[in-house]
């Protein structure tokens, strides 16, 4: 068995080795690879861009009136993939919540380090919880920067979010939400819910032409703001409906990572978990 | 309207997922009924297109937030740029065959499991499920491909450990969970091999700028193991008893309907990348043959000795599978050989395959339909503490011998058709597969009078059963029904479904 498995590893070694010398040269054209020679007309339009990435590059910035190209990518070009991995967030999150069920409905559960009512916590002292109180306040702005001017500059929403969560487990170890598990996780969900609803809402919106078209760029004020071509510093309202998509998978991943944050924090107080059984 | 169809099959589902938790704080009856309109609602958009498509032929492209989505290359460009979704006829055999499915199994699940605050969040994994099944059969595009994949794994492993009071379906569910991921990354290395070459996703665009070159090769089969692995083809099959023996009784079945769908995808991206030249084609297709036989041998060789009635019908899964390659093997070698052998039976064994793709959707969801009543009947999964059902439930026990025969291959019903049609085809290709086959038939007979001999013949239990649900009753109903009518008059389903299915394969 284990020389079995010795020798699937030395195949698949072999076959990633042999991939990567056979591979196209990082950063060439295509158009002008070997691989597209003898068939010019392949993946070449009539402006002579070749393939995709350059289509981009020279495009994006006009189409989507974005001047972050990789939020036109994820958000408008491929919009749909993002909804498919913020789905599998969504999908992570019911999970943990559906497996560790049993675990969060039981009475006995004592959650790490948290007294019963009427006692201070073992660590109750003002440097940590004020301190914490300030860095989750810059913290939390700092997310709100990244997701909202992520059609922008670099961030976004799954960055910003990521983030904001960070923030929440802050909280959690500075024990300033540990008493509220139950409701604490019940606004997170709603608040994770109503993220994606609105994400695919919006698609919805443009169900007349297509869905998630972006339908708020074709005008001229608002979001659907001119913007120069090349190097500038942009508008924070443009872009269509990237920003608003943007903002809905940033209240989806704070929210949903902050709820297998606490989950996670609450299943780790347990103390027994055979009695559960 | 029609033109929206191909991204309403997804996207319905996905907005029912996202609601149902918010819904679900306020009314639990109205979160069924959500989903279930959810369900209903893609059932009537595949049949609303069936007519299109299989009749007339037509291809749906859907371009997802283009300014006119049905058209491929905007711009006078040669490439597609944004995601593509397409429907042709092999697609919508599919598509028509889960969405009926999904909602009969959905039926049962409503009030098979236990109604309290968590079947929230099951009903939430039960429509990601479908949506991810949806989107797999939709997409035109191998990343979309790759993230539905991806939803449809976590999904699953996620329903299979849903009984966590016990002991041993959190483990089935880390090991389906662990095992997905592994084939979802080697996936998505194929995916990353053809992309640094060609610059496009599209199974389109890449299916002509595929030239058979060794990197196309090793690409093909880092796209090719995977999808095989996840429809418990056997070499990679280490998965499937855990799996579907510790998963509540629809979710086994939602499981296994999962399994055929990667079968899909398999077929889609071996015809669609192989086609095109004889000397990948091939191999691909004996590649198909040696699985199919080992599957078929070794799955029911295993079922024979198992006393679990869960796992035996698991290893019987493992065993229906071979059937499928073996079909679908015997077309994909003869394809480019010459068009006389793919004329007179390449294209009838695919045929078979297919049909046997429904089929066996149809008579292993009522297996593990009814072995979800058996265990909850009995509390055991073992046979032998299992005896006399047969004389207080006559309900359950017809439609059990319904499904064994069906699986058993005995005339009057479905799964008689379609391997009478993969013997037939197979035995001009070589008679030696077609013995083993029928060996294999044989021995699946044997393993179900074994279970319907301990579970419901013998001395009556003491205790007189509760009466089933009506839902769990109606859909168990549905599904015998199906399996009666395709085996009495086949020439319906082939005529209307298999054989569109398997031009637009062939023609792709």
């Amino acid at each position: 068995m284990r020389l079995f498995s010795v020798v699937a590893i030395v195949i698949l070694f072999g076959f990633l080795f042999v991939g990567i010398l056979h591979l196209h040269p990082v950063g060439e054209a295509l158009g002008n690879s070997e691989v597209l020679q003898g068939r010019p007309e392949q993946g070449i339009d009539i402006n002579g861009v070749s393939t995709m990435d350059d289509y981009f590059l020279r495009n994006g910035q006009i189409e989507t009136k974005s001047n972050n190209i990789v939020a036109s990518v994820v958000f408008d070009y491929r919009g749909f993939d993002t909804l498919g991995e913020a789905t599998v967030l969504f999908i992570v999150v019911s999970s943990i919540s559906m497996l560790f069920f049993t675990f969060l409905k039981s009475k006995s559960i004592v959650s790490a380090g948290v007294p019963p009512a009427g006692q201070f916590p073992k660590i109750e002292s003002r440097v940590i919880t004020f301190g914490s109180f300030i860095m989750y306040i810059m913290i939390l702005s700092f997310g709100v920067y990244l997701v909202v001017h992520g059609h922008i500059s670099p961030g976004g929403g799954f960055q910003g979010g990521s983030v904001m969560a960070s923030a929440t487990a802050l909280l959690l170890i500075s024990f300033l939400i540990t008493r509220h598990m139950q409701r604490t996780r019940k606004i997170f969900s709603f608040f994770e819910s109503l993220g994606l609803t609105i994400f695919i809402g919006l698609g919805f919106a443009g169900i007349t032409i297509s869905f998630l078209y972006n339908f708020l760029v074709h005008t001229s004020t608002g979001f659907g703001r001119m913007i120069a071509f090349g190097p500038n510093q942009g508008y924070l309202i443009s872009a269509g409906i990237l920003p608003l998509l943007s903002l809905a998978v940033g209240i989806e991943v704070f929210f949903g990572l902050s709820l297998i944050v606490v989950t996670l924090f609450h299943v780790s107080g347990v103390k027994d978990t055979n009695s559960l059984r | 309207m029609i033109k929206h169809v191909p991204i309403l099959l997804v996207a319905i589902p996905l907005l029912a997922a996202f609601m149902i938790p918010m819904i679900g704080m306020v009314n639990r009856t109205a979160r069924t009924v959500v989903g279930a309109i959810a369900l209903v609602m893609i059932l009537a958009a595949s049949y609303y297109i069936a007519g299109d498509v299989l009749v007339h032929g037509r291809i749906l492209y859907y371009m997802v937030g283009s300014s006119n989505p049905e058209i491929v290359t905007e711009h006078g460009l040669t490439f597609p740029i944004r995601i593509g979704l397409k429907i042709d006829s092999f697609s919508l055999f599919f598509i028509i065959m889960t969405t009926t499915l999904v909602f009969i199994f959905y039926l049962f699940s409503t009030q098979y499991i236990e109604e309290n605050e968590r079947k929230n969040y099951f009903t939430v994994l039960f429509i990601s499920m479908v949506a991810g099944m949806m989107g797999l059969l939709v997409a035109n595009d191998l990343f979309t491909f790759f993230v539905f994949l991806e939803i449809l794994s976590i999904s699953s492993a996620a329903l299979v450990a849903f009984r966590t009071e016990r002991k041993h379906p959190p483990y089935a569910g880390y090991k389906y969970m662990f095992i997905s991921a592994v084939a979802t990354s080697f996936f998505l290395l194929g995916i990353a091999f053809l992309y640094a070459q060609y610059g496009s996703f599209n199974i389109d665009y890449l299916k002509e700028a595929v030239r058979g070159t060794l990197l196309d090769k090793i690409a093909i089969v880092l796209l090719i193991i995977p999808l095989a692995m996840k429809s418990g083809v056997v070499p990679m099959h280490m998965w499937i008893p855990d799996t579907y023996s510790e998963a509540p009784a629809p979710i086994s079945a939602m499981v296994k309907l999962g399994s055929l769908i990667c079968l899909y995808g398999l077929f889609r991206i071996s015809f669609s990348f192989g086609l095109s030249h004889a000397h990948v084609s091939y191999p691909l297709g004996v590649l198909f043959i040696v699985f199919g036989i080992l599957s078929m041998f070794i799955g029911v060789t295993q079922a024979l000795v198992q006393k679990d009635v869960k796992r035996l019908m698991a290893f019987h899964a493992v065993s229906q599978v071979g059937y499928m390659l073996l079909g679908m093997g015997v077309g994909l070698t003869v394809v480019r050989a010459g068009d006389a052998s793919f004329a007179l039976f390449g294209k009838v064994a695919m045929i078979g395959g297919l049909l046997h793709v429904v089929n066996n959707a149809l008579y292993k969801g009522l297996l593990f339909l009814t072995s979800g009543v058996l265990v909850r009947h009995f509390k055991t999964r073992n046979l032998d503490a299992m005896h006399g059902l047969a004389h207080y439930d006559v309900f359950t026990t017809v439609v059990f011998m319904i499904a064994a025969l069906a699986i058993s291959g005995i005339p009057p019903f479905n799964g008689f058709v379609s391997k009478i049609i993969i013997y037939e085809s197979v035995f001009q290709y070589n008679p030696v597969l077609t013995l083993i086959a029928i060996f294999v038939s044989i021995l699946t007979l044997a393993s179900f009078m074994k279970v319907f001999y301990s579970a419901f013949l013998g001395m009556p239990a003491n205790k007189r059963p509760m009466e089933q649900p009506v839902l769990i009753k109606c859909s168990m109903l549905v599904l015998a029904v199906f399996i009666v009518v395709i085996g009495i008059y086949p020439q319906g389903i082939l005529k209307v479904l298999i054989e569109p299915a398997v031009n637009a394969l062939v023609n792709f």
